[in-house]
């Protein structure tokens, strides 16, 4: 008995080995296809590559007894690493580059592209209309073809025109319709070669004349070249001759002079032919350049659109090989043109090419500028009317009183020739101690025009002031201040730039820029109070709530909670786009109840105090929750021991509640947290005026500005403000203690 | 029996301030969802409105208001009919019947005018400034033409109101979540039932695919010791503490040069998005279910491989049974938490017919609300209710699953 329940065992080993290597075959076999498939069709290796080796992992995990434990961490691992770390890496690396909207492309890909796309049409030449012929016995396996593949498609349409159904049916079939009849183009010209084509050209602007007038003009007759780019033959003949080359021919796209006895294909235009096209036209790589038609006369002719052949002239010239420097055509008013040998090109390695002002390579420095003086505005005069009044008035006296020629008169000479075109590396420290003492004195002199408020007329801006909006907060004059800008020959940027590496050059924009600065400084700090309050406040709410809902005896706990938890449970975004509807100034709710009109989202410290309470009725019903959870786990006997001992219900609430609360809720406070400083949907939805968080300014520079570069810096800044804070969370909720201690 | 009342009234004095409290706390809580259920089933557009609409027109003369109701239809048709020159007396008489022919009486702007705002929904006020304006029109044309047009279309001889508004309940609004035509004249359908299935969809398959993966990795992770498991968890803390939504430009780029290859994973497509919330959500979920394969005792396990079961054997048939709970918690939080995901919905999904429905509602909304609320209110009680229902029936499991990360 024994040795035959072995023997079943063995039998079942081998039915299921034999499933088994059954359905690895399969998935090799399908896995191989796949990858053929992307390879061949979809020219994509890096995905072809994916596919192969994670079906190689999972074969070996299987077969291999020792590695299959990998086969179940397999999925997660493929997409935790493809849509988790790989973007995360990614976000990292493209924040160190300059990528943004017109610098997508890589460098050569630019110089590519700036050489062989932009032309220059030369009309001092005529244009030429063309037309091309082919040998019969083409058009005719396009007939047979078409009468193949086409009639059963149109059939269709015609049926799902009939039964009236939606648009979308149509369009997919005529979509389709479209492909077929494109393929079937291709192949029926696919055996033809260049040679068997006849192009015949007619001079633009005579060919309509000559018809009318029953006149005869000169035309082209073209035998294209070969393969390799020789032409056969082209000569000039009479309109009246052109008949008889055609013999045996038909014309492809549409016939430029209508004449009898001639048959014409309109379906076809040279466009859809990019082999012939692309010889022809004014695109693609160097190679082409040499191929376009060249009349008897010497111009070369290439194609524009639909049959139309002009003389183009490339618009920028490579001049230098390893600099990549250009030379730019120049356009004279009278037509003619030259490649200009004042302007130059060059790469300015920050991702783009750039005409300079001098001739020479790019360059970058810093010359020293004396900011004028701004006006200091005290924190409470923020009332913009007031504000421009003030200015306004201040300017006035600056002017009346002499103020900018006392300035002046501080500095030796005059102060712009001084500065001006002086790099900061070529001022010697003498000059340097003298415009620091000079900007010393200047300032000293503003300090005085401030004290004695604004001099002579400090009466009437008193007068002013009373009648004005506000008085404590009238401006008054800022410091002189010496400052380093940023000079650069560089006159323009050509499109498109490149994408490059620029090291740190994102980060400085964002943290070093003034603009940018201060922005990002006002952003981050908004975005941490915005969390902190709102968390803090509902968690407050919360416990509150909790400590009366785990009061023992009280009826009726579950559906109080069912309806405390509605603000929570309902999608936020639904629920945000509810309160931006019920705060709309003229037509929302909460206005038309009160009867006033008050900006509840278009002022910018309102918005801000809404943005947080609206925020704060979404989210304290889930720390009533965890807080009813904590409450729950607290030892009521604790609460007794107390009571004995004397304590009163608010020092037992100081005492005993709220840190054992603490103490498990700390890490779901934290993750809150770090939610909300990342709250884009609330933010998004919510539109104050100031209210954005670093989510949605990161959202904006990347969607509506296209900064992408930019974007991801400020996303790696972001992180490194709050990712630690969210590993504290992960120290405080203890996941890793268990863990790493085990092992 | 006295002893009885007195524990009563000691209770109730003891416990109805508590219950007044929170039920104070309630109706604050939820007068804005209550407001917003209740526009819903308003036919006025408006934000502000009562809490059921005033919108139909009614003749104040008859006294059975259902009779008596008057669409806008006939109000431009009586409209047009003073115009041509009958009398109210003529018109209440029903000697005026509404022909299909064009009245040419009626200056073309006036009748412009008339017509949107019959066809509108503006508020009340907004109507009777509207009425206010078009009498002062015609006012000066009777002055200019010594006619008494401008008392007639809504007032009686005697200065009478003619009509006012009717009180209406609509299911209007909920029909158009399904149908998608705002109003029948218009050919403009919005696929507002479409989103809603976008929605459940995704939410359905990211939450099963996602318990399955984290299932497994959690399984492995809990149970065995194998070469890279501390540098995997690591990793796994790693990529959880980045904010998914700091990479939102890398997966924007990562979806669609994956979609120039293979479109059915690149942008605007619901598997791309599918991967990139699995992508999101799986390494908090596999901590939940790591911790809860913690807390099954390994003796169970040990005694079914002294038996001669294999590690699969192992995990189908005592695991998964053990673990059905856990795996329903997964399921559903991360259905939820699919079902409002608003961020990656809004950057990987450009075409309409694939928006979710948070998405797609605000993007119908945008600066329209103060024409459309009532279906946004109808759309949004129908888009919540699938995770009310869920939040209401099953509140234990998801606050366990909600606290349980962190909670232990």
């Amino acid at each position: 008995v024994k040795k035959k329940s072995g023997n079943l065992l063995q039998l079942v080993h081998d039915k299921q080995l034999i499933v088994k290597s059954v359905v690895i075959l399969l998935v090799a076999v399908i896995s191989l296809f796949l990858i053929i498939f992307f390879v061949n069709y979809l020219n994509s290796i890096p995905l072809a590559v994916l596919l192969g080796v994670s079906t190689g992992l999972l074969l070996l995990f299987v077969f291999v007894k020792k590695t299959r434990i990998y086969s179940y961490l397999l999925p997660a691992a493929l997409i935790l690493l493809i849509f988790s770390g790989f973007p995360i890496l990614f976000t990292t690396v493209i924040s160190f580059t300059n990528f943004k909207v017109g610098h997508v492309i890589s460098r050569t890909e630019a110089l590519d592209n700036l050489l062989t796309t932009q032309w220059h049409v030369d009309k001092s030449y005529s244009p030429y209309y063309a037309e091309v012929y082919a040998p019969y016995d083409v058009i005719n396996r396009y007939d047979t073809l078409y009468q193949q593949k086409m009639s059963p498609l149109d059939r269709q349409l015609d049926a799902v025109i009939d039964a009236d159904l939606s648009e979308k049916v149509e369009d997919v079939i005529w979509n389709r319709r479209d492909k077929v009849e494109l393929a079937i183009i291709q192949s029926t010209f696919e055996s033809l070669s260049l040679e068997d084509l006849l192009i015949i050209l007619y001079p633009e602007q005579e060919i309509e004349y000559a018809t009318k007038k029953k006149k005869n003009i000169k035309v082209f007759i073209y035998h294209p070249g070969s393969a390799d780019g020789t032409i056969l033959s082209c000569k000039e003949h009479r309109l009246q001759d052109v008949d008889t080359f055609t013999s045996g021919m038909i014309c492809i796209g549409n016939l430029v002079y209508k004449r009898p006895g001639v048959e014409n294909f309109e379906q076809i235009e040279l466009t859809l032919l990019p082999e012939y096209s692309g010889r022809l036209m004014a695109t693609g790589n160097d190679e082409y350049i040499q191929s376009p038609l060249v009349l008897p006369e010497g111009s070369i002719y290439r194609l524009d659109y639909g049959n139309r052949f002009l003389v183009k002239v490339p618009r920028y010239r490579k001049v230098d090989q390893e600099g990549g420097v250009l030379e730019q055509l120049v356009v004279a008013d009278d037509g003619s043109y030259k490649y200009s040998d004042q302007l130059i090109f060059a790469d300015d390695f920050l991702g783009s090419y750039v005409t300079t002002t001098d001739n020479k390579p790019a360059m970058h420095w810093q010359e020293y500028r004396i900011k004028t003086p701004e006006y200091r505005v005290a924190p409470w005069f923020w009332y913009a009317y007031g504000k421009s009044l003030a200015t306004g008035f201040l300017d006035m006296i600056r002017l009346t009183t002499g103020l900018n020629e006392d300035i002046r008169s501080c500095f030796p000479g005059n102060l712009e020739s001084m500065l001006n075109g002086k790099r900061v590396d070529n001022f010697s420290e003498s000059d340097m101690k003298i415009i620091k003492e000079s900007i010393k004195k200047a300032n000293r002199v503003i300090r005085q025009f401030n004290k004695t408020r604004y001099g002579r007329d400090g009466l009437k801006i008193k007068f002013m002031m009373t009648t004005g909006e506000r008085g404590p907060g009238f401006p008054r004059l800022g410091p002189l201040k010496l400052t380093k800008i940023e000079k650069s020959n560089i006159a323009t940027n050509l499109e498109p730039g490149y994408r490059v590496f620029t090291g740190f050059g994102g980060y400085k924009r964002l943290i070093m820029s003034r603009r940018m600065q201060q922005s990002f400084v006002r952003l981050l700090g908004w975005t941490l109070v915005f969390a902190l309050l709102t968390v803090l406040i509902s968690f407050l709410c919360g416990l509150g709530l909790a400590s009366i809902l785990n009061k023992p005896g009280l009826q009726g706990k579950n559906i109080y909670r069912s309806i405390f938890i509605l603000p929570y449970a309902i999608p936020s975004a639904l629920l945000v786009m509810m309160w931006a509807a019920f705060l709309n100034q003229d037509f929302g709710v909460i206005n038309n109840l009160i009867n006033l009109n008050i900006p509840w989202i278009s002022n910018e410290y309102l918005s801000k105090v809404v943005a947080v309470s609206i925020n704060i009725w979404l989210s304290f019903p889930y720390f009533m929750i965890i807080c009813l959870g904590a409450l729950q786990s607290i030892d009521n006997e604790l609460y007794d021991v107390a009571s004995v001992d004397g304590a009163t219900g608010i020092q037992q609430f100081w005492r005993i509640t709220l840190p054992l609360v603490l103490r498990t809720t700390m890490p779901l406070l934290i993750g809150y947290f770090g939610f909300t400083f990342n709250n884009f949907t609330f933010i998004y939805l919510l539109p104050g005026r100031g209210t954005g968080i670093l989510v949605t300014f990161i959202y904006s520079l990347a969607f509506w500005g296209k900064e992408y570069g930019l974007a991801a810096a400020l996303g790696v800044i972001t992180f490194f403000i709050i990712g630690p804070l969210l590993a504290l969370q992960f120290l405080f909720s203890g996941v890793l203690k268990g863990e790493v201690a085990r092992d | 029996l006295n002893e009885r009342y007195d524990q009563i009234a000691k209770r109730v004095i003891t416990w109805l301030p508590w219950h007044l409290l929170l039920v104070a706390l309630a109706v604050i809580v939820l007068m804005p969802i209550i407001y917003l259920f209740a526009a819903g089933f308003r036919s006025n557009q408006a934000i502000y409105g009562p809490f059921i609409d005033t919108n139909t027109w009614v003749d104040v003369r008859i006294a059975d208001r259902k009779i008596s109701r008057i669409s806008k239809k006939d109000l431009n048709q009586r409209i047009n009919a003073i115009f041509a020159g009958y009398s109210n007396d003529e018109i209440n008489a029903e000697k005026f019947i509404a022909k299909q022919e064009k009245i040419d009486m009626v200056p073309d702007e006036l009748q412009k005018a008339l017509k949107l705002w019959i066809n509108s929904n503006d508020k009340p006020t907004e109507r009777e400034s509207f009425i206010k304006a078009v009498n002062l029109f015609l006012e000066s044309m009777d002055r200019s033409k010594g006619s008494v047009i401008s008392s007639q279309i809504f007032h009686e001889h005697d200065g009478s109101l003619l009509y006012e508004y009717e009180r209406r309940f609509t299911l209007q609004n909920y029909l158009f979540f399904f149908s998608g035509k705002i109003n029948q004249n218009s050919d403009m359908r919005y696929p507002i039932f479409r989103w809603f299935l976008n929605s459940l969809f995704i939410a359905t398959t990211v939450s099963l695919v996602q318990a399955v993966v984290v299932v497994l990795a959690a399984y492995v992770i809990s149970r065995f010791r194998f070469f890279g498991r501390r540098a995997g968890m690591l990793i796994i803390l790693t990529l959880q503490i980045f904010p998914s939504a700091m990479s939102m430009v890398a997966l924007f780029l990562l979806l669609t040069w994956i979609g120039r290859v293979f479109p059915p994973l690149g942008i605007d497509r619901k598997i791309g998005l599918i991967l990139v919330y699995l992508g999101i959500g799986i390494p908090l979920n596999i901590w939940i279910a790591k911790g809860y394969f913690d807390t099954i005792p390994r003796s169970i396990e040990e005694s079914a491989i002294i038996d001669g079961a294999t590690g699969w054997q192992v995990f189908v048939h005592i695991f998964v049974p053990l673990l059905r709970p856990v795996i329903a918690v997964l399921i559903i939080l991360s259905f939820v938490a699919a079902y409002n995901e608003f961020l990656f919905a809004l950057v990987l999904i450009t075409n309409e017919d694939n928006y979710t429905l948070p998405v797609a509602l605000s993007g119908f909304m945008w600066s329209r609300e103060e024409h459309f609320f009532g279906i946004f209110a109808a759309a949004s009680c129908i888009g919540s209710l699938p995770i009310v229902v869920l939040w209401l029936l099953l509140q234990k499991q998801i606050i366990a699953g909600l606290t349980r990360g962190a909670i232990r």
